[in-house]
Protein backbone atom coordinates (compact mmCIF):
# COMPACT_ATOMS: atom_id res chain seq x y z
CA UNK A 1 0.00 0.00 0.00
CA UNK A 2 1.62 3.08 -0.88
CA UNK A 3 2.03 5.82 1.80
CA UNK A 4 0.64 9.30 1.28
CA UNK A 5 1.46 11.99 -0.57
CA UNK A 6 4.72 13.73 0.30
CA UNK A 7 6.57 16.59 -1.53
CA UNK A 8 9.70 16.14 -2.69
CA UNK A 9 11.47 17.79 0.24
CA UNK A 10 9.44 15.72 2.62
CA UNK A 11 10.76 12.68 1.24
CA UNK A 12 14.81 14.59 1.31
CA UNK A 13 13.64 14.54 5.39
CA UNK A 14 12.04 11.73 5.57
CA UNK A 15 14.75 9.26 3.60
CA UNK A 16 17.94 11.20 3.49
CA UNK A 17 20.49 9.28 1.39
CA UNK A 18 18.30 7.07 -0.13
CA UNK A 19 16.61 6.00 -3.07
CA UNK A 20 13.14 6.35 -2.87
CA UNK A 21 10.60 4.95 -6.08
CA UNK A 22 7.81 7.83 -5.95
CA UNK A 23 4.15 6.60 -7.81
CA UNK A 24 2.06 8.80 -9.88
CA UNK A 25 4.93 11.73 -9.14
CA UNK A 26 3.13 15.27 -9.17
CA UNK A 27 5.24 17.78 -12.47
CA UNK A 28 6.05 20.97 -12.47
CA UNK A 29 5.79 22.90 -15.27
CA UNK A 30 9.54 22.18 -15.91
CA UNK A 31 8.62 18.45 -15.84
CA UNK A 32 10.58 17.79 -12.81
CA UNK A 33 8.89 15.96 -9.38
CA UNK A 34 7.51 17.72 -7.08
CA UNK A 35 6.22 15.15 -4.99
CA UNK A 36 4.35 11.44 -5.15
CA UNK A 37 3.74 8.32 -3.51
CA UNK A 38 6.48 6.38 -1.84
CA UNK A 39 6.38 3.11 -3.22
CA UNK A 40 9.82 1.94 -1.90
CA UNK A 41 12.98 3.17 -0.13
CA UNK A 42 16.44 2.08 0.66
CA UNK A 43 19.58 3.25 1.05
CA UNK A 44 21.14 0.52 -1.57
CA UNK A 45 20.53 0.84 -5.00
CA UNK A 46 21.14 -2.63 -5.98
CA UNK A 47 18.14 -3.57 -3.46
CA UNK A 48 16.22 -0.34 -5.51
CA UNK A 49 16.99 -2.60 -8.63
CA UNK A 50 15.28 -6.02 -7.62
CA UNK A 51 12.84 -4.14 -5.53
CA UNK A 52 11.59 -2.66 -9.22
CA UNK A 53 12.14 -5.42 -11.08
CA UNK A 54 9.93 -7.82 -9.08
CA UNK A 55 7.38 -5.00 -8.57
CA UNK A 56 4.34 -6.61 -9.72
CA UNK A 57 2.37 -5.03 -12.75
CA UNK A 58 -0.18 -4.01 -10.99
CA UNK A 59 1.40 -2.90 -8.26
CA UNK A 60 2.87 0.09 -10.57
CA UNK A 61 1.61 3.20 -11.78
CA UNK A 62 1.36 4.14 -15.05
CA UNK A 63 3.97 6.69 -14.04
CA UNK A 64 6.79 6.56 -11.46
CA UNK A 65 10.48 8.00 -10.72
CA UNK A 66 13.16 6.88 -8.98
CA UNK A 67 15.40 9.58 -7.40
CA UNK A 68 18.31 9.82 -5.25
CA UNK A 69 17.14 11.98 -1.58
CA UNK A 70 20.83 13.56 -0.67
CA UNK A 71 23.64 15.19 -2.76
CA UNK A 72 24.35 13.69 -5.74
CA UNK A 73 27.36 11.32 -5.51
CA UNK A 74 29.97 11.39 -8.96
CA UNK A 75 32.80 9.00 -8.71
CA UNK A 76 36.16 10.46 -8.13
CA UNK A 77 37.72 9.41 -11.46
CA UNK A 78 35.00 9.34 -14.06
CA UNK A 79 35.03 6.18 -16.04
CA UNK A 80 33.07 7.20 -18.89
CA UNK A 81 31.80 4.22 -21.22
CA UNK A 82 32.93 4.92 -24.80
CA UNK A 83 32.06 3.29 -28.04
CA UNK A 84 34.34 2.06 -30.18
CA UNK A 85 32.65 2.93 -33.34
CA UNK A 86 32.09 6.84 -31.82
CA UNK A 87 34.42 7.68 -35.25
CA UNK A 88 31.84 6.24 -37.76
CA UNK A 89 28.92 7.50 -35.47
CA UNK A 90 30.22 11.29 -35.87
CA UNK A 91 31.06 10.78 -39.85
CA UNK A 92 27.42 9.97 -40.13
CA UNK A 93 26.29 12.49 -38.16
CA UNK A 94 27.94 15.00 -40.54
CA UNK B 1 12.92 23.67 -20.72
CA UNK B 2 13.99 21.56 -17.61
CA UNK B 3 15.93 23.24 -14.41
CA UNK B 4 19.05 22.23 -13.22
CA UNK B 5 21.43 22.97 -10.18
CA UNK B 6 23.72 26.01 -12.21
CA UNK B 7 26.44 25.45 -9.04
CA UNK B 8 26.53 21.67 -9.34
CA UNK B 9 29.38 19.79 -10.21
CA UNK B 10 27.94 18.02 -12.99
CA UNK B 11 24.52 18.68 -14.69
CA UNK B 12 21.39 16.64 -14.48
CA UNK B 13 18.60 16.46 -15.74
CA UNK B 14 14.83 14.59 -15.45
CA UNK B 15 14.05 12.20 -18.26
CA UNK B 16 10.75 10.17 -18.78
CA UNK B 17 11.60 6.79 -20.68
CA UNK B 18 8.42 5.64 -21.84
CA UNK B 19 8.23 1.69 -22.38
CA UNK B 20 5.45 -0.84 -22.96
CA UNK B 21 4.32 -0.91 -19.54
CA UNK B 22 5.13 2.06 -17.75
CA UNK B 23 6.54 5.41 -17.38
CA UNK B 24 9.72 5.77 -15.60
CA UNK B 25 11.35 9.35 -14.79
CA UNK B 26 15.28 9.33 -13.80
CA UNK B 27 17.83 12.35 -13.70
CA UNK B 28 20.30 11.28 -15.88
CA UNK B 29 23.78 13.08 -16.60
CA UNK B 30 23.81 15.37 -19.59
CA UNK B 31 27.38 14.33 -20.98
CA UNK B 32 28.35 15.80 -23.99
CA UNK B 33 31.65 13.71 -24.06
CA UNK B 34 28.99 10.96 -24.56
CA UNK B 35 28.20 9.63 -28.10
CA UNK B 36 25.31 7.31 -26.91
CA UNK B 37 22.66 7.49 -24.58
CA UNK B 38 23.26 5.17 -21.93
CA UNK B 39 20.30 4.61 -18.99
CA UNK B 40 20.72 2.08 -16.20
CA UNK B 41 19.41 -1.30 -17.07
CA UNK B 42 16.97 -1.70 -14.06
CA UNK B 43 15.33 1.26 -15.22
CA UNK B 44 15.07 0.16 -18.98
CA UNK B 45 13.67 -3.08 -17.47
CA UNK B 46 11.35 -1.75 -15.29
CA UNK B 47 9.55 0.58 -18.37
CA UNK B 48 9.03 -2.92 -19.96
CA UNK B 49 11.72 -2.92 -22.67
CA UNK B 50 13.32 -6.35 -23.02
CA UNK B 51 16.84 -7.18 -23.09
CA UNK B 52 17.94 -10.66 -24.40
CA UNK B 53 20.78 -12.39 -25.97
CA UNK B 54 19.35 -11.44 -29.61
CA UNK B 55 19.48 -7.63 -28.33
CA UNK B 56 21.76 -5.61 -30.58
CA UNK B 57 24.50 -5.15 -29.03
CA UNK B 58 27.78 -2.26 -29.24
CA UNK B 59 31.01 -2.77 -28.13
CA UNK B 60 32.14 -0.07 -25.49
CA UNK B 61 34.92 0.42 -23.83
CA UNK B 62 35.97 1.80 -20.34
CA UNK B 63 38.74 1.96 -17.47
CA UNK B 64 37.98 -1.64 -16.82
CA UNK B 65 38.03 -2.84 -20.33
CA UNK B 66 35.77 -3.57 -23.39
CA UNK B 67 32.47 -4.75 -22.83
CA UNK B 68 29.04 -4.84 -25.34
CA UNK B 69 26.04 -3.15 -23.89
CA UNK B 70 22.82 -3.75 -25.45
CA UNK B 71 20.75 -2.01 -27.39
CA UNK B 72 17.09 -1.31 -26.67
CA UNK B 73 14.56 1.19 -28.64
CA UNK B 74 12.91 3.16 -26.29
CA UNK B 75 8.74 3.90 -27.46
CA UNK B 76 9.58 7.67 -25.96
CA UNK B 77 12.05 9.61 -24.38
CA UNK B 78 10.99 13.09 -23.28
CA UNK B 79 13.83 15.12 -21.79
CA UNK B 80 14.40 18.64 -21.95
CA UNK B 81 11.40 19.71 -23.17
CA UNK B 82 12.18 17.29 -26.33
CA UNK B 83 10.12 14.41 -27.20
CA UNK B 84 12.04 11.69 -29.27
CA UNK B 85 10.17 8.60 -30.45
CA UNK B 86 11.46 5.01 -30.93
CA UNK B 87 14.60 6.33 -29.28
CA UNK B 88 17.65 3.83 -29.53
CA UNK B 89 19.61 3.84 -25.81
CA UNK B 90 22.22 1.34 -24.34
CA UNK B 91 21.30 -0.80 -21.08
CA UNK B 92 24.63 -0.31 -18.69
CA UNK B 93 24.77 -0.99 -15.11
CA UNK B 94 26.25 2.03 -13.36
CA UNK B 95 28.09 1.47 -9.91
CA UNK B 96 25.95 1.41 -7.32
CA UNK B 97 27.64 4.51 -5.81
CA UNK B 98 26.88 6.63 -8.42
CA UNK B 99 23.64 8.62 -7.73
CA UNK B 100 22.44 9.10 -11.15
CA UNK B 101 20.53 6.80 -13.65
CA UNK B 102 22.49 7.11 -16.82
CA UNK B 103 23.57 9.56 -19.33
CA UNK B 104 22.06 11.83 -22.52
CA UNK B 105 24.59 12.08 -24.69
CA UNK B 106 25.18 13.58 -27.72
CA UNK B 107 22.91 11.32 -30.11
CA UNK B 108 19.50 12.86 -27.94
CA UNK B 109 21.37 16.56 -28.82
CA UNK B 110 21.90 16.04 -32.49
CA UNK B 111 19.70 18.52 -34.81
CA UNK B 112 18.56 20.61 -32.18
CA UNK B 113 19.36 23.90 -30.48
CA UNK B 114 20.82 23.71 -26.69
CA UNK B 115 20.27 26.27 -24.42
CA UNK B 116 22.32 26.66 -21.50
CA UNK B 117 21.10 29.39 -18.75
CA UNK B 118 23.53 28.94 -15.91
CA UNK B 119 21.99 32.56 -14.26
CA UNK B 120 18.64 30.92 -13.83
CA UNK B 121 19.68 27.06 -13.81
CA UNK B 122 17.52 26.49 -17.09
CA UNK B 123 18.25 23.70 -19.82
CA UNK B 124 16.23 23.61 -23.34
CA UNK B 125 16.28 21.53 -26.37
CA UNK B 126 14.04 22.56 -29.01
CA UNK B 127 13.97 22.57 -33.24
CA UNK B 128 16.06 25.62 -34.39
CA UNK B 129 14.32 27.87 -36.78
CA UNK B 130 16.92 29.55 -38.56
CA UNK B 131 19.75 27.95 -36.93
CA UNK B 132 22.29 25.48 -39.39
CA UNK B 133 25.12 23.63 -38.40
CA UNK B 134 28.22 25.08 -40.16
CA UNK B 135 26.53 28.83 -40.55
Amino acid sequence: MPEQYQTLAEMKERYPNEWVLIGRPKLDRYQDVTGGHVLFHTADRLEMDRHMLALPDEACTPMMACRYMGEPVYPEVWDRPEFLDEDAELRQAQ
Amino acid sequence: MTAFDPKARRILVTVHVTGPRTTLDAMLLLDTGATTTLIRTSILLRTGLKLGPNSPQRRFRSATGSAMAPIVVAPQLLALGEARADFPVAAHDFPPAVTFDGLLGLDFLRGRLLTLDFARGRVGLRQPRTWRPWG
